[in-house]
């Protein structure tokens, strides 16, 4: 698609609304579609035909409801709070999700100096999140994969805001605890 | 590098990690519902308020009584002619179709 000055989400949003221009919405899907796709491969523990279904589910549901888009929001915080409510349906379906915090507290000092080889390192991360709780996972997935600030992310999963945090923590300290002795055999 | 830089670099590198289309986009366009028809959402209160609005006349074209009679009646308080009552009813009808109509916003 020839795009001489790429338009901003913005003015493709209401190309959508005032001229019911599909093609604009299919450059909005193009441009947004993975990080959707891959925060909920994250989220659905790496399941990709999921993650693919609840992408698609997400832009379409986004489609019927564009016209309660609030354009002081971003689109994509928008369009990750459909994601994340299209995951914890289908979580729902298949098993109680639980977005309550774990008592499994793993200590993090913070404070180790090390830096991993990015090599095999995606992999080992794919794994160690699938060890995450679900509360968890959706924190990392919307404050690093969706980049939702805290307070965002808050209110795109429906919990406090210190919740939240502490699930960020919690699932950081797991993640150096399940990544930090692969990077030391790697060494 | 402190080990939060670390895994926040990979968290980061990761979800920034470009994915191949792969005819997602088609796919999605392809099951796109038709969009609700905005432009002409007038339509549907104006065919049912119209078609009340007709069926009173009808009803009292049909029951020979004079529509803008009933509607005299009913303002000079005439009690209950069959004019009056034919108003009445034809109000009644759009009464009735508005609620409807508001119900279902």
């Amino acid at each position: 698609m020839a795009e001489s000055a790429s338009p901003s989400d913005a003015e493709l949003i209401l190309a959508v609304l005032q001229r019911d221009d599909r093609r604009a919405f299919g450059v909005l899907v193009e441009r947004h579609q993975s990080r959707v796709r891959t925060v909920l491969r994250r989220l659905t523990r790496g399941d990709m035909a999921l993650a693919d279904d609840l992408a698609q589910e997400t832009f379409v549901l986004a489609w019927r409801n564009l016209k309660s888009f609030r354009f002081e929001a971003r689109f994509s915080t928008w369009i990750y709070r459909i994601a994340f409510n299209a995951w914890q349906s289908e979580a729902r379906k298949r098993r109680e999700v639980s977005l309550e915090l774990d008592d499994d507290v793993l200590a993090d000092d913070g404070n180790s100096t090390f830096e991993m080889p990015d090599v095999a390192a995606r992999i080992d991360l794919e794994r160690a999140m699938e060890a995450l709780s679900d509360g968890e996972r959706a924190a990392i997935g919307a404050c690093y994969y969706a980049d939702l600030s805290h307070e965002e992310a808050a209110a795109a999963l429906g919990m406090p805001l210190g919740t939240v945090k502490t699930h960020v923590l919690r699932a950081k300290a797991k993640l150096r605890a399940r990544l930090a002795p692969k990077k030391e055999k790697a060494e | 590098m402190t080990t939060n830089d670390w895994i926040e670099k990979i968290l980061r590198e990761d979800a920034a990690r470009p994915l191949a289309d792969g005819g997602f986009t088609r796919r999605v366009m392809d099951t796109l519902p038709a969009r609700q028809a905005q432009r002409i959402s007038w339509l549907r209160p104006a065919l049912m308020m119209g078609s009340a609005a007709l069926g009173g006349a009808l009803a009292a074209a049909i029951a020979g009584t004079s529509l803008p009679q009933g509607f005299i009646d009913i303002v000079q308080m005439r009690g209950l002619t069959h004019a009056a009552l034919t108003g009445m009813a034809m109000v009644a009808a759009m009464v009735v179709s508005a609620l409807v109509l508001a119900s279902d916003v």
